[in-house]
């Protein structure tokens, strides 16, 4: 029972201190490319090439101090952050890394992922309400309808990756794509997706939640120190698990992109990591490049453009597959 | 054993949580210890091994409709309101809800609840011994699908047709007749744009 208890808390600890630790150089990567993209350095003074930035910056946040308004409600104040944390931690519980390699591969796998993006509402909102500020309040408002509405074309789009794999096991999902890439037939729902990543996550050119013009930075303003942390590291650990999560569903997991000699030799795992280092250098560029939407432009293209293309996209496909008689059994 | 001591924990944790729904006195803290009930009621479902269910259960309940639940309190300006007074007042007809549905699983659960779940034998499912299933692959959703589409396939049209029904329904309610008092961009119009055709003051 004991031993039971320790290996299954070292199985999780051998996913989440390899999970903080890429969340740590996804910030560094983000300012580092960045700086290369407006013709600066980015932080290079600390450790070889600035490499130990992230450390630093983490030193920092710890030993802040952090302050509670006093007209907050300290309960909920203190939860949001954690609950914001836990949840984009324990979505990678059902991601399988390689064959094989997986802490629990559910029947339901994709399903338990839309529903741990979906609870990841409650962090936000509960920061928003409960920090009893007006700047805090507008953002967690808008963040919460933003990804809402972005939800209903993601899981359409997630039922039609399911339909052409015929499960909702995220390994049967890799398996189906062994010979070609759910990219190749279902491009636009690939580009669908993407943009709907980056809203669901809050980030550029969707940042309307935190937006630094309007709203100083949204949910997390009354925030400092070490509960401010927790809601960086969710946000950006929900980035990697998106990128994974596009990777599984279309991008092939950790199928490598061949599947002749020179590519097969590297291991799963590899090959999946580049694919998530892909989607985190794509978040990354969006970023630099892209002005930030209205947020009417932004309802408008969830609800009026993506909403009804993925669900036109999702009779198309299922037609063919019947037509054809091509469903998976 | 340890599925015991989780299946123990989460329905303390779902009964404290939904008895604070009803008492406590702020709004929002009720909608958050409904998500609460919402969530362990599921995570007992995932004890269960009915895993679809209970993610369905949290996607549809927890992440679209008590979202909005907690946003409309949340704009609302509800004050705290007494409690006594406020409870008394719903108190009949509460109850009378209640010792319903209390009859009413009463009646069922021994009838049609018994013969076939596996749990009523051992207080958990036992499944050291029941390696039978275990080898006999079915999953939960393709028992669900069968079920759906073979015996009971006319409830499944009649509930999609009425859900289609509540959809155009709120539809119809705020649609715009006259376009021409709203203001509206139109994008299209707006990048079709030429330089010539920019009025210059």
């Amino acid at each position: 029972m004991i031993i039971l208890i320790i290996c299954t808390v070292l199985k999780i600890l051998a996913i989440v201190v390899p999970l903080l630790i890429s969340v740590a150089y996804f910030t560094i990567a983000e300012r580092k490319i960045m700086g290369i993209i407006q013709r600066r350095k980015g932080p290079n003074v600390i450790g070889f090439l600035g490499l130990l930035q992230p450390l630093a910056d983490g030193l920092k946040l710890f030993v802040k101090e952090t302050i509670f308004p006093s007209n907050s409600n300290l309960v909920i104040f203190l939860i949001a952050p954690m609950l914001t944390f836990i949840l984009s931690l324990i979505g990678w519980a059902v991601l399988p890394l390689s064959k094989q390699i997986v802490l629990s591969d559910l029947n339901v796998g994709v399903l338990y992922l839309f529903a741990t993006s979906s609870l990841s509402v409650y962090g936000i909102i509960m920061a928003g309400w409960s920090s009893n500020s007006k700047y805090p309040f507008l953002g967690a408002l808008r963040s919460a309808a933003q990804m809402i509405s972005y939800e209903v074309s993601i899981g359409f789009i997630i039922i039609n990756v399911c339909i052409c794999a015929g499960s909702f096991n995220l390994s049967s999902i890799v398996l189906a794509q062994q010979n070609v890439w759910f990219i190749v037939p279902l491009l636009p729902m690939f580009i669908i997706f993407c943009v709907s990543m980056l809203a669901e996550t809050n980030r550029h050119p969707f940042d309307l939640p935190e937006a630094e013009a309007e709203l100083v930075s949204g949910y997390n303003v009354e925030y400092s120190a070490m509960t401010f942390a927790l809601f960086f590291l969710g946000e950006y650990a929900n980035m990697l698990l998106m990128s994974a999560f596009v990777s599984i569903l279309f991008l092939g997991g950790w199928l490598p992109f061949i599947d002749i000699f020179p590519f097969n030799v590297f291991p799963g795992s590899l090959w999946f990591s580049v694919k998530i280092a892909l989607g985190v250098v794509f978040f990354i560029v969006t970023r630099a490049t892209l002005p930030r939407y209205r947020y009417d432009q932004l309802m408008y293209i969830g609800w009026k453009t993506f909403l009804p293309l993925s669900l036109g996209y999702l009779l198309f496909s299922v037609g063919i597959l019947i037509s054809f008689n091509w469903l998976p059994t | 054993m340890i599925v015991n001591l989780f299946f123990y924990f989460f329905s303390f944790v779902l009964i404290t949580s939904s008895l604070m729904t009803v008492f406590s006195q702020n709004s929002i803290y009720s909608v958050l210890f409904l998500v609460l009930s919402f969530v362990s009621s599921s995570s007992i479902l995932f004890l269960l091994e009915c895993e679809y269910v209970s993610l369905i259960f949290i996607i549809i309940y927890v992440g679209a409709i008590a979202v909005l639940f907690l946003f409309v309190v949340m704009m609302l300006d509800i004050k705290t309101i007494s409690l006594v007074k406020d409870s008394l007042k719903y108190f009949p007809f509460g109850s009378f809800i209640g010792i319903a549905f209390l009859i009413e699983i009463l009646l069922v659960v021994p009838s049609t609840f018994e013969a076939i779940n596996p749990y009523n034998i051992s207080f958990l499912c036992n499944f050291h011994l029941d390696w039978f299933n275990k080898l006999d692959y079915f999953t939960e959703i393709m028992s669900v699908g069968h079920l759906l589409y073979t015996d009971y396939l006319i409830q499944f049209l009649l509930s999609g047709n009425i859900l289609l029904l509540a959809t155009i329904g709120p539809v119809t309610l705020v649609l715009i007749r006259s376009i021409k008092t709203t203001k509206k961009q139109i994008t299209f119009k707006q990048l079709s744009r030429t330089y010539n055709s920019v009025l210059y003051i």
